[in-house]
């Protein structure tokens, strides 16, 4: 499984309303509510893990995660050149 | 009421002494800095595992998060208390608003004073806050009931870590200077928390009410999550500190500790009407 597969699971996982079928790399994540702010610290727990180094929080905003293409562009580069 | 306590408050808070500098020391090794009854991992067989000298530099870095978390809550703090000096609301007791400032900006001169000399820095702050509407008066019972959420919870080790005389000397004393300042914070924190919510949540509807019930409830289990940090794990030496913190967080012996260091926190925040 890619990272970005992980990424997508956890979202579906710990999400509101959404499920596999409806997650699509541009359903805006924080605008329709399926994660909310108190969940961003978990969430950037996971994505220190899947990277393998610390994220920079200094400069971290909302944007960085309106979607599941943003969030892989701002914190796994890599996988964003690979797809 | 709230004008009255809050009078009594700031005459309590001009009557504090002046504290003496804390007795800071040139290094902190070899001493307990956190109860190990309270460390994130007790009673889990990853912390069987640690030689005391492990445990005791586990109960290091767990007090620097400590701090942190403090440093952290308490900046949120005096942004939000900085923003509401004098609005009309709360314009009746901004006098406390200025003693509450102050003893604030000391504590954090204390928790960074600490985190700076001996942990090398402050653990980072993964918190997020976003943009978003709100009801009449929404935003700031939400703000005062955070403050309380995060006063409660540190409050509760506070008053355990001051009186543990297992601990050094420094750390016990930190706990306690800030619990005795709480004590008051708390008091003021809880009436402007039933006053706010008394005034606008008649006005708001069942889903508003309902909402910032989820969100007090999410908000108390996201404070919870600080204290399992794999920061701390990774510098007391510990494998899989990501894997580690989130087994910790959902184990038995971490959720009866929880229960039991914040049976305080969900009692008042259920008397207020902020917990289902």
């Amino acid at each position: 499984m890619s990272r970005k597969d992980r990424l997508r699971a956890w979202i579906v996982s710990n999400g509101h309303r959404v499920d596999s079928s409806t997650l699509a790399d541009d359903t805006p994540l924080l605008e329709q509510r399926i994660l909310t702010s108190l969940q961003l610290a978990e969430l950037l727990l996971f994505l220190e893990e899947l990277r393998e180094r610390p994220v920079d929080l200094e400069g971290i905003t909302g944007s960085s995660f309106r979607d599941l293409r943003s969030m892989v562009a701002a914190f796994l580069p890599e996988e964003a050149h690979a797809s | 009421m709230l004008y009255a306590v809050a009078e009594k408050l700031s005459a309590r808070s001009a009557e504090q002494p002046v504290r003496p500098e804390l007795p800071w020391v040139d290094r902190m090794d070899g001493a307990w800095c956190t109860s190990p009854e309270l460390i994130s991992i007790y009673g889990l067989p990853a912390w069987d595992a640690l030689s005391e000298d492990q445990q005791q530099k586990l109960s290091f870095h767990e007090c620097a998060n400590f701090f942190a978390l403090n440093i952290h809550g308490e900046r949120a703090l005096m942004e939000g208390l900085a923003r509401r000096l004098y609005k009309k609301e709360l314009a009746d007791v901004a006098h406390y608003i200025h003693h509450f400032l102050a003893e604030e900006n000391q504590h954090m001169t204390w928790f960074g004073g600490f985190c700076r000399r001996y942990a090398g820095g402050i653990y980072a702050d993964r918190k997020l806050v976003l943009p978003r509407t709100y009801a009449p008066g929404e935003e700031d019972v939400l703000f005062f009931a955070k403050v309380l959420v995060f006063e409660l919870v540190v409050d509760a080790f506070n008053q355990r870590m001051a009186k543990d005389d297992r601990l050094h000397p420094l750390v016990r004393e930190i706990n306690r200077r800030h619990h005795e300042d709480e004590s008051r914070h708390l008091a003021f924190g809880r009436l402007v928390v039933e006053e706010l919510w008394r005034r606008h949540a008649s006005a708001w509807s069942e889903e508003t009410r309902a909402g910032v019930r989820t969100y007090i409830a999410a908000y108390l289990d996201a404070t919870w999550r600080e204290y399992f940090n794999p920061d701390v794990y990774k510098d007391a030496g510990l494998a899989k500190p990501y894997e580690l913190a989130r087994e910790a967080f959902a184990s038995a012996p971490a959720r009866a500790r929880m229960d039991e260091i914040g049976a305080r926190t969900t009692r008042i925040l259920r008397e207020l009407e902020l917990l289902s």
